[in-house]
């Protein structure tokens, strides 16, 4: 499974009789909860999830692979370029000069758009291709369109 | 009223973790139970006594727990606990922010049949946050009554137990909830309960609770008054419909349980409170954003237990020094004084020389011990630990171990018993026994009042606590090259599945931190009015008998133990007297500062000075900072890993790692020209 921070995705179901899933589900963190990855440690093995309910739990980016999951939200930063795949812009996690810094671009709340380059960031949408900054990508959420 | 006419009632305290019960436990009873921002702080079931208008009530505190399905050793302890010995009453606690997790056993222990009123604890965060709760909503659904109440403060401990009377008096205050579950399951558990009605072998719990358990886990209770063929015919049956109700639902049936359950918690939650709110709260993000920086995380962690450690050395060491001094001029006042000098001068010298120099010296460090659970208690009350606990995930990782591992080990720099008894958090016997055996080599609070000792008469006092810091240091180092070593023998741990709540940070109480503290000097006074005197009287004899020979010289019984010991400590540089000191280390860590300054007598800091050198002095210190601990942790060993085969091995471990790195140091320390 990606994982990137601010991620959020709805648990589809946890393929997994071991010890991990068991626990899980005793805790409440059960097909159809929504999980957000708020921080991934040093090295990427450990993270930091909030379950929807609002428990903030440590768990191993490996592990979450027993889980199916659907994809709900993730920063445009951790998106690569991919032939054919869709994404909408959700929201934008910046302030104020940072939305009106999009607005002027035309990168808007609803863009559907295409990741052609990821280096900076290009984005084709139906008004031409936008070039969008490594910094900025961090702060565009977005959701795939299927 | 008198005790007699009391009748005494049993009542347990059940919820999951870190929602407040060992709080709670202490109000209502007085008691000192260990309280701490984490999960899993209580490892083990205590009880104690309070009185509660005509009853005499046994409170019963528990580990915490998920559900009754147990996924580890605490978790195990309360569902045995609840399902063969259950209580006359149960006390849930809900913690108000984060109600939705915490009701899902809340409706399991609702349906078992025990009376129970349940506590809506943490209340003052939930004010703090803006969220209201519906109480009478929350009762209502769940068929009993509901108290909010901050068991912190004791704000609604009287309505609580106000509430407690009321159930326990009229009995029809409390109904189990219904809970919706698909039709097959029902009809499942109908068919069950019906079977469990007809052997009715249990008086108290529920039947229908009895019959979801079955189809849940699958395990049957030890019935021993029921008929053999009965049971496995139930057995059957309950194998026969656990396969049927999975087939039509195509899920596990734990899942489909766990998923009625806690969509009738979601339910309840929706309709309970006015707005959800943010947990983790601002204050939380805002720290961990720092603390839990994916690169500052690690170094602050160090940076943080490093300044730890020093506030303990600046706070602690002038007390200690003024409490020392005391003792001393008490010696030498004594020795003047009439009746003693009235007293044969192999009674006066024991009395003086032996116990008062001896255990005074060890109770000098009374205040830094204070200071030390001071601290300590600061990191485990405040939510620290967890996060402790994630940064050293990774590192824990490649041990085949994990963050939750790391707890136990951080908790090993208080006492390593406890610590050892902490391991039943992890979920695998495998990683427990390995967690055991690296918690030795943790520089605990006894060690540490070694290394104070001898550091400061052996080094000049700037460079003193820098090679406490550098004993901390080759501690953490060890335990983590230990591990290593284990691995390397295939004795490493199997990854397992991580899990571990984070919890908001707290500000932690005066009362928590107080009580820690207390409790830590309690202990330690103890053991220096008892064994601590005794080690040091019985080291006092060996160093002054036979009569006749000079005390304290090489003649002496102990002069001839460690003369026969010589040719095993001598290539690390360690004395006859100090090996007499490490054979009564092994009681307590303490007694080797007692030891010592028996055994050098009067003016005990020029003796030593004079008879070891600093390389010598620091080949000592490493080797009492990696052989066995005390006699308590290898009990604690012993009991907690049943094991006599590990217990050896963490013995052995102990002292050969000890020895080669006392060598390794003492002669590398010589060829270097130290
Ligand atoms: N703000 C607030 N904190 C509380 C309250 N009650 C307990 N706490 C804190 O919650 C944390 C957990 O308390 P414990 O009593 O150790 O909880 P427990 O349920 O016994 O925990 P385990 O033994 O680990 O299952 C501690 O940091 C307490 O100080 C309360 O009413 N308000
Ligand atoms: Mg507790």
């Amino acid at each position: 499974m990606m994982i990137a921070e601010n991620m959020e995705c709805i648990i589809k179901s946890v393929n997994d009789s071991s010890g991990f899933g068991e626990r899980l589900i005793q805790m409440g963190v059960l097909p159809g909860s929504k999980m957000r990855i708020v921080r991934i440690g040093f090295r990427g093995s450990t993270v930091e999830v909030v379950v929807d309910e609002g428990q903030s739990i440590a768990l191993r980016s490996k592990e979450l692979d027993v889980l199916d999951c659907r994809l709900v939200s993730i920063p445009l930063s951790a998106l690569t370029p991919e032939q054919g795949k869709k994404y909408r812009i959700k929201k934008f996690s910046g302030g104020q000069g940072f939305l009106q810094k999009m607005n002027d671009r035309n990168v808007r709340i609803s863009t559907i758009f295409e990741i052609v380059d990821d280096h900076p960031f290009e984005l084709k949408t139906e008004n031409g291709v936008i070039a969008v900054g490594r910094g900025e990508a961090e702060k565009i959420i977005v959701e795939p369109v299927d | 009223m008198t005790d007699m006419d009391d009748k005494s009632i049993t009542i347990a305290i059940s919820s999951i973790p870190n929602t407040g019960k060992s709080t709670l436990f202490n109000k209502l009873t007085g008691a000192h139970q260990a309280v701490g921002n984490w999960a899993g702080v209580s490892v083990e079931k205590k009880s104690g006594h309070f009185r509660l208008d005509g009853y005499d009530v046994t409170l019963i505190d528990l580990p915490g727990a998920y559900s009754v399905t147990p996924t580890s050793i605490e978790e195990t302890i309360v569902s045995n606990y609840l399902l063969n010995t259950p209580p006359d009453f149960i006390i849930n606690i809900i913690d108000a922010r984060n109600m939705y997790r915490s009701l899902g056993l809340t409706l399991q222990l609702a349906q078992s049949g025990i009376p129970m009123v349940v506590a809506v604890n943490m209340m003052d965060e939930a004010r703090r946050a803006g969220m209201k709760i519906d109480i009478k909503a929350l009762s209502n659904h769940l068929g009993c009554k509901v108290v909010p109440i901050v068991a912190r403060t004791g704000e609604g401990i009287d309505e609580l137990k106000n509430a407690i009377l009321k159930t326990l008096k009229d009995p029809s205050l409390f109904r189990p909830p219904n809970i919706s579950r698909p039709p097959v399951v029902e009809n499942a558990i109908i068919t069950l309960a019906k079977k469990i009605e007809k052997i009715n072998p249990d008086p108290v719990l529920n039947k229908t609770f009895i019959a979801e358990r079955l189809l849940d886990s699958g395990e049957l209770p030890k019935y021993t008054q029921v008929d053999k063929k009965i049971l496995e015919e139930i057995v059957k049956d309950v194998k026969h419909l656990r396969a049927k109700t999975e087939m039509n639902l195509g899920e596990d049936m734990s899942v489909t349980c766990a998923k009625c359950r806690f969509n009738s918690a979601r339910g309840l939650v929706n309709e309970a409170t006015s707005e959800t709110i943010r947990v983790p709260d601002k204050f939380t993000n805002a720290l961990d954003k720092v603390l839990l920086n994916k690169y500052a995380g690690l170094p602050m962690f160090f940076i943080i237990m490093f300044l730890l450690f020093q506030g303990i050395y600046a706070i602690g060491t002038p007390l200690q020094a003024i409490i020392g001094d005391f003792f001393t001029l008490m010696q030498s006042a004594l020795h003047e004084t009439v009746i003693f000098k009235s007293l044969h001068p192999f009674i006066s010298n024991l009395l003086i020389d032996g116990v008062l120099n001896g255990a005074g010296i060890v109770i000098s460090f009374f205040p830094l011990i204070a200071v030390f659970f001071i601290f300590m208690s600061l990191i485990e009350d405040s939510g620290y630990m967890a996060r402790a606990a994630f940064l050293l995930d990774r590192l824990m990782h490649s041990l085949g171990l994990d963050g939750k591992a790391f707890i136990n080990i951080l908790l090993g720099y208080g006492c390593n018993v406890p610590a050892i008894m902490g391991t039943r958090i992890l979920s695998s016997r495998h990683n427990r026994i390995i967690t055991m055996l690296l918690i030795p080599f943790t520089l605990c609070s006894a060690r540490f009042q070694v290394f104070v000792f001898l550091s400061a008469i052996l080094f000049a006092p700037s460079v003193a606590p820098w090679v406490v810091t550098a004993l901390y240091a080759v501690s953490f180092i060890m335990v983590f090259a230990i591990g290593f070593l284990l691995k390397l023998f295939k004795f490493a741990g199997k990854p397992e599945p991580f899990i571990m709540e984070i919890p908001p940070f707290r500000v932690p109480t005066l009362n928590t931190v107080s009580i820690r503290a207390w409790m830590e000097m309690k202990s330690f006074l103890y053991r220096a009015s008892t064994f601590i005197v005794a080690g040091v009287v019985l080291v006092w004899l060996l160093t002054n008998l036979p009569f006749g020979v000079e005390p304290g010289s090489i003649n002496t019984w102990a002069g001839k133990i460690g003369q026969f010991l010589q040719p095993v400590f001598s290539p690390i540089g360690i004395g006859w007297r100090e090996v007499i000191a490490l054979i009564f280390g092994f009681v307590a860590k303490e007694i080797v500062v007692g030891s010592m300054a028996v055994i050098y007598g009067a003016d005990t800091a020029t003796q030593i000075l004079a008879s070891i050198t600093p390389l010598k002095g620091f080949s000592f210190m490493i080797f009492t900072l990696l052989y066995t601990p005390c006699i308590a942790t290898i009990a604690a060993i012993k009991s907690e890993s049943r094991s006599w085969r590990i217990t050896g091995i963490s013995l052995a471990l102990g002292l050969i790692i000890a020895w080669v790195m006392a060598f390794i140091v003492y002669q590398g320390g010589l060829l270097l020209g130290f």
